[in-house]
């Protein structure tokens, strides 16, 4: 238990040592508030950053290149799935996220070894897009949501 | 009235001896990647983005049609001073599949039109093996 617990807990029970249990009920409450507080800084980051293409991305030639704008439906797909990647819990690490020319919105991962996989949300499909350091790759279209959520997962080995 | 554009067709392919310079957004580069890896797929179109009536795709700028070569696109939009431009042979393009054809009807700016071509076949497995060719060739 912390001290910050311990304090608290000496509020009401002035002198008393805690009991096993109660320390490991603290401990545990303590590590989810904290995982909690993390998920949220990560997610918050990485909505805050669609917030901002979003604005970016409304109108074309957002691009300086005659591009198609990005959707808010793109935007909102993409917030809905890092919404469920929850980061701190999972282990996966933040996407890079950016707008395409054609319209659609990128989260993109590197792994460590130098492979590239991507997320497209396009105006007509959700595409996942795997480019392995090695040369080989995996482009799938039409993919739900949480198919696209798995591939990344099964990608760094996290549930 | 609006002149209406060429057929991508008829446009005249800028030949395989040729180099061409491509710019890149800061947005579209993941500094923190491994190099190789840096280059988002998200900076090319792809044939989801077919030749329509405002673009014939992705821009690029033929560097024997610019006298001053990299300058003459710096002078005519001064933003490019920030970002990052790739010279890529036009013949390592075309091995990818890909064909460059002049496209002045795209370019904005008046100083450089005729040097303006456009990236036409970009598929998405073309484009990660353009991407790469790119990255490659950051200056």
């Amino acid at each position: 238990m912390t001290s910050a617990a311990f304090d608290l807990y000496d509020t009401f029970s002035p002198g008393v040592e805690p009991a096993p249990m109660v320390a490991r009920s603290a401990s545990a409450l303590e590590f989810f508030v904290e995982r909690l507080f993390r998920t949220d800084r990560v997610s918050k980051e990485l909505l805050a950053k669609v917030d901002e293409l979003q604005a970016r991305t409304g109108a074309r030639g957002w691009d300086d290149e005659r591009g198609e704008p990005v959707l808010p439906a793109q935007w909102d797909q993409t917030r809905q799935l890092l919404r469920q990647c929850d980061f701190a819990a999972s282990k996966l690490p933040p996407p890079f996220l950016s707008a395409c020319g054609d319209g659609s919105a990128h989260l993109q991962w590197t792994t460590q070894k130098g492979d590239r996989a991507a997320i497209e949300f396009g105006a007509r499909s959700i595409t996942w897009n795997f480019l392995g350091a090695d040369g080989e790759d995996e482009i799938l279209e039409d993919l739900s949501l949480t198919e696209a959520l798995t591939k990344v997962r099964n990608l760094f080995g996290v549930r | 009235m609006t002149e209406p554009r060429p057929d991508v067709a008829t446009l005249t392919v800028v030949t395989e001896d040729a180099l061409i310079f491509r710019f890149v957004q800061p947005g579209h580069i993941d500094a923190t990647a491994r190099v190789g890896s840096q280059l988002q797929t998200s900076a090319l179109q792809t044939n989801e983005f077919t030749p329509n009536d405002h673009s014939y795709g992705a821009s690029v700028y033929v560097e024997s049609e610019l006298k001053r070569g990299v300058d003459d696109l710096f002078a005519a939009c001064e933003k490019w001073k920030e970002w990052r431009y790739a010279r890529v042979p036009v013949d390592k393009v075309n091995a990818i599949g890909v064909t460059v054809v002049l496209s002045p009807q795209d370019c904005e700016f008046d100083s450089i039109r005729h040097a303006h071509a456009s990236l036409i076949g970009v598929t998405k497995p073309r484009r990660n093996e353009l991407l790469r060719l790119i990255e490659s060739h950051l200056v």
